[in-house]
């Protein structure tokens, strides 16, 4: 099928089988190999992009399903133009949050999206949007950390927040 | 494989009614892995998937209402979508939570409800949530409709209700007046209750509770979940706060036999073939597992029926905050 979508603020249009994983799509055909394929079950997380805004598992979306969509990985945050990494990817880096890395484009892609939605998260939001993904390096707090670094401070009030 | 991408229910039903299970449904896909993956679905196999059915344009499905008592939700609600709903945090809490316990965020942003029930796991704590409910799932066949209660879905293996050509079409939830005034709430969700050396390990408990009424606790309702068990709900009319011991017996005079009863229907076949009868004591877990060393104190799953009880009951009373 004739698939067209959004990719890290470029349009794409390819050929694809419908029924191909948005994972392998993105992996294979169109070589970014942010998006990691751990459990290529929707359990581990270490795939999450975000469609249209919202935290996905790659591995567990057809590829048909995107069609129309505005898809962004881990490659799209870095901003290529002026040679400058994510905020969320400089506290990360800032607070030594970085293990492996095999999970590290799923936990970025997550504490993205929620800030994206909600500058001042509390400890409880921050900890269940980080339940979607696996660490196995057991960094869940330096996570938090980072994103504690990153949020206003409360007297700034919460909710709805201008684009990360 | 072909993709249809129908945009009336009618056509959804007329595509079942042809291709039956040959007819994948894809609502929110995120259960596709359950399948075991992209790839064997044109492999052939016992479960060959001749076509697939996009629901994503099909907005009869993508709705929320109230009527009649009911609050309505259509099958193509996201998760996500449910959670954000004003009446349901307002009035039911309980789905609220259950929705947030059924799992991660990208699996809300993506499954749809009907999908959830359609995979219909029997340890889901969504199922459980809408069994507190008494919520009722309304499904479609291109010739019938009918209404199933969430107990006799949660009970029943799916495809001995749905026909293969049938598809979740909405889900009803209890919303009169009586339901709207009650301040009911889950007051807990168990995740990963263990007993060790116990035969029995239930994986979750749902307690809740309606409303307070003076010094009692009215219509309270308490899901026990475990893999391979029909789930049990246990309700208790009022639970009087004064006197944690009282409170306590009473609790336990009315769950222990419960806990005891899905404690013998969750035994391995080898085992309940040897039983004579239900009055027959209940073999320990090293019976089943080769090399396990024998403790009376621990593995007694009489014991361990007591002992999950207990840490249920403890639970509860805290967050009743009567102790």
């Amino acid at each position: 099928m004739k698939l067209e979508f959004v990719l890290n603020g470029k349009w794409v249009i390819t050929d694809v089988n419908p029924t191909v994983s948005v994972l392998e799509l993105l992996r294979r055909d169109q070589r970014l190999t942010g998006p990691k394929c751990g459990c290529n079950k929707g359990e581990c997380g270490a795939c999450t992009i975000l469609v249209d805004g919202r935290s996905h598992y790659a591995c567990s979306l057809f590829a048909f399903q995107i069609q129309g969509r505005q898809i962004e990985t881990i490659e799209g945050l870095y901003d290529e133009s002026r040679d400058v990494l994510h905020p969320v990817q400089e506290s990360l880096i800032k607070t030594g949050a970085v293990g492996c890395g095999y999970c590290l484009s799923g936990v970025t892609m997550m504490i993205a999206e929620l800030l994206s939605k909600n500058l001042a998260p509390e400890d409880a939001e921050i900890r269940e949007c980080l339940s979607g993904v696996s660490c196995r390096c057991g960094l869940y707090e330096k996570y938090i950390q980072s994103v504690r670094g990153l949020r206003l401070p409360p007297a700034d009030g919460k909710g709805k927040a201008k684009r990360f | 494989m072909k993709l249809y991408s129908p945009q009336h229910l009618s056509d959804v039903l007329t595509l079942l009614v042809e291709h039956k299970e040959g007819a994948l449904l894809v609502a929110g896909g995120y259960h596709i892995h359950h399948l075991d993956s992209v790839g064997s679905l044109e492999g052939g196999g016992p479960k060959a998937i001749s076509i697939l059915i996009d629901l994503s344009a099909v907005r009869a499905l993508r709705f929320h209402r109230e009527e009649s008592g009911w609050y309505i939700l259509g099958s193509l609600m996201r998760l996500r979508q449910v959670m954000a709903l004003d009446p349901i945090a307002r009035h039911l809490p309980v789905l609220e939570k259950a929705v947030r316990a059924a799992g991660p965020v990208q699996m809300r942003n993506q499954t749809t409800l009907g999908g959830h029930l359609a995979v219909n796991r029997e340890n889901d704590v969504l199922i459980a949530g809408l069994l507190i409910l008494d919520a009722k799932i309304y499904y479609r066949t291109l010739k019938q409709d009918a209404t199933l209660s969430i107990l006799e879905f949660a009970d029943s293996p799916r495809e001995r209700l749905i026909p293969v050509d049938g598809l979740i079409h909405k889900v009803y939830l209890p919303f009169s007046d009586d339901w709207k005034a009650k301040s009911g709430d889950a007051v807990n969700f168990y995740r990963g209750i263990g007993i060790r050396g116990g035969l029995w390990k239930p994986e979750r408990a749902v307690l809740y509770y309606g409303r307070r009424e003076g010094s009692a606790f009215v219509d309270n309702r308490i899901v026990l979940i475990r893999k391979g068990n029909p789930m049990s709900l246990v309700r208790i009319e009022a639970i009087e706060q004064r006197g944690t011991k009282e409170l306590a017996k009473n609790l336990y005079d009315r769950l222990v036999p419960v806990v005891e009863k899905m404690v013998k229907t969750s035994l391995p076949d080898d085992i309940r073939s040897r039983q004579s009868g239900s009055s027959a004591p209940i073999p320990c877990s090293c019976e089943s597992s080769e090399g396990a060393e024998h403790d009376p104190g621990a593995c007694s799953p009489e014991k361990a029926a007591v002992q999950m009880t207990g840490l249920i009951l403890d639970g509860f009373i805290q967050e009743l905050g009567v102790r």
